[in-house]
């Protein structure tokens, strides 16, 4: 084969020289990765509220042998010292992570769980049931239209869908009508706040940002925020009822 | 199957009214066999695998086909059809595409626009006709219909006339359990609305009866007319025979599917073929059109090539797909 550069003993310096180097390129490279992480940010926060959480339980109105009379209302979950859990933490300008997993949602106890989550526009998500009884699983996008509608007569059942959409997706069950589920679609990196209200955003570049802020019924609010190399951003927000009755 | 899978909004009954109703729209009422035996089962197990929105329907009637077999959706339609309790409607499996010429055997609720234009030979010009054809069932098996065609020619500058009004009334004759075969029969008077002179017919009232037939054969469907014509004065003297056969084939199951077709269009001596496209126009496909070109084949020198279509439009059904 031609073309091959064969190095004599007579070039061990110049051999050396140019394992240092080609050594020193991969060293700086992996040094570059730990580095660059070195560099991001952090924001880290919880969202809290003054609103009482909901109380009053959800009257079943049919299927009552599988639902039972009523079901929790977790329409506004908050805990005992006020923080806020389901609100979704977007941070503009920060690129969702790519996302190969698909999300689950399941009808389960004819309630949809878990009751919110993020995805991606074209994302998928798999649509299962743990109860014996016919669930239909129908997502709307932001502008009321219908993106799919899948019956689950049966439970274990798993079926999977795109979110054909951007934004907001709300699911709705067309046989149990008290049922809500929520998928922000989002192409900027979006977090669910947990049940004590915080949440974390790891790998966030330095700089400044507006985080928005969502929650099913209370006013939406934005927040800027900014992130230093290696730093941790605290952020505190708390939400309000809307001015206007969100249904 | 019906009872877990379904009867939450279509009741058990079949009506669609339940005590709690979970939907918003009014679903289909299984037991009115007026709104349900047209409906071939193929497009209703397109809605039960796919959901409304495939056939123009509500967004509210889910998808079963990632769920339920092929089988168990044909066992659910044989189910939800003995919701008609009256045999003797004809049912949508025959319930063909409608031909440019040929007349259904399958009696329906619609108006027709056929529009036809002729180039003539040099001395006669263009002839352009509009026929306005209005159809109205009566009973299980009875359809009315009345026919308006107007002329317009392009002789000597632009003159228009009324032809014959057609008034006539179809039965369908035979429809078998299985569905894949109808006959009917009926007669047409021919009303001298016309002018003589300017040859929009105005001879004579003549009657004018007829048998149609259609078949399913696999995909395709084929269609066929016999029509003669007497006059009221005569009734013994045949002064045409009208004969046409049409097969053809849906490209897909929707409503709103392309067909493709050619007829072989008979007037006593005269034959000509008409190959036609058909499409549906909306999502529910009560709104339809048809292309075609008319062209003489035997004895042609007394004929001319025709530019031939409809718009049709079934005015029970919804035209525009619901939200």
């Amino acid at each position: 084969m031609g073309g091959v550069l064969v190095m004599g003993v007579s070039r061990s310096s110049s051999c050396c020289a140019l394992t240092a180097a080609v050594c020193g390129v991969a060293l700086l490279s992996i040094g570059s990765a730990r580095l660059l992480s070195a560099q991001d940010g952090v924001i880290a926060g919880r969202v809290t509220t003054m609103v009482p959480g909901s109380t009053e339980p959800l009257v079943v109105t049919t299927n009552v042998g599988v639902c039972g009379q009523t079901v929790p209302d977790e329409s506004i979950l908050v805990d005992a010292t006020g923080g806020l859990a389901n609100a979704v933490v977007t941070v503009e300008g920060l690129a969702a992570r790519p996302e190969t997993l698909p999300i689950l949602v399941s009808n389960d106890g004819c309630r949809f769980q878990p009751r919110v989550q993020v995805s991606h526009p074209g994302g998928e998500i798999e649509l299962t049931s743990a109860d014996d009884v016919l669930h239909t699983s129908h997502a709307y996008a932001e502008d009321g239209r219908s993106l799919f509608n899948v019956a689950i007569p049966i439970p274990g059942l798993t079926i999977t869908r795109q979110l054909t959409a951007r934004g907001l997706v709300r699911l709705v069950c067309d046989t149990h009508t008290w049922m809500r589920g929520f998928v922000m679609a989002s192409l900027d990196r979006a977090v669910v706040s947990a049940e004590t209200g915080s949440f974390r955003i790891e790998g966030v570049s330095p700089g400044t940002y507006k985080l928005r802020v969502w929650h099913e019924k209370l006013q939406s609010t934005t927040h800027t925020v900014s992130v230093t190399a290696g730093g941790v951003t605290e952020v505190l927000i708390e939400m309000k009822l809307p001015g206007k009755v969100k249904s | 199957m019906y009872t877990a899978w379904c009867a939450s909004c279509h009741a058990e009954n079949g009506t669609g009214q339940v005590d709690v109703p979970t939907v918003t729209v009014e679903p289909m009422d299984f037991t009115d066999c007026s709104v349900t035996t047209p409906e071939p089962d193929a497009d209703w197990e397109l809605v039960i695998a796919q959901g409304g929105p495939v056939a123009g329907l509500s967004s509210q009637m889910p998808g079963y086909g990632d769920s339920l077999s092929g089988g168990q959706i044909h066992a659910l339609i044989s189910y939800i059809r003995t919701f008609c309790s009256e045999p003797s409607w004809p049912l949508g499996n025959v319930n063909f595409s409608r031909p440019i010429f040929t007349e259904k055997a399958f009696p329906e609720n619609e108006v027709v626009i056929l529009p036809s234009v002729s180039h003539g030979d040099e001395e006669n010009g263009g002839q352009g006709v509009i026929k306005a054809v209005y159809e109205r069932r009566f009973g299980t098996r009875g359809q009315f219909e009345i026919s308006a065609p107007w002329r317009i020619n392009a002789v000597g500058g632009r003159s228009t006339g009324l032809n014959d009004v057609t008034l006539g009334a179809k039965y369908v004759l035979h429809a078998n359990s299985a569905s894949t075969r109808i006959l009917s029969g009926g007669v047409e008077v021919k009303i001298p609305t016309g002018t003589k002179n300017q040859g929009d017919g105005g001879n004579t009232t003549a009657l004018e009866p007829y048998l149609l037939a259609g078949f399913a054969v696999s995909d395709f469907s084929l269609q066929t007319e016999l029509k003669i014509e007497m006059p009221m004065s005569d009734v013994t003297e045949v002064t045409e025979v009208v004969y046409n056969v049409y097969g053809g084939r849906d490209l897909s199951g929707l409503p709103s599917t392309w067909s493709i077709g050619i007829e072989l269009n008979g007037v006593d001596d005269r034959l000509a073929v008409t190959p036609q496209l058909r499409k549906g126009l909306t999502k529910t496909g009560a709104l339809a059109t048809a292309w075609g070109v008319r062209i003489p084949i035997v004895n042609r020198h007394r004929q001319h090539v025709q530019w031939v279509g409809y718009l049709l439009w079934e005015y029970r059904d919804p035209v525009r797909a619901a939200p």
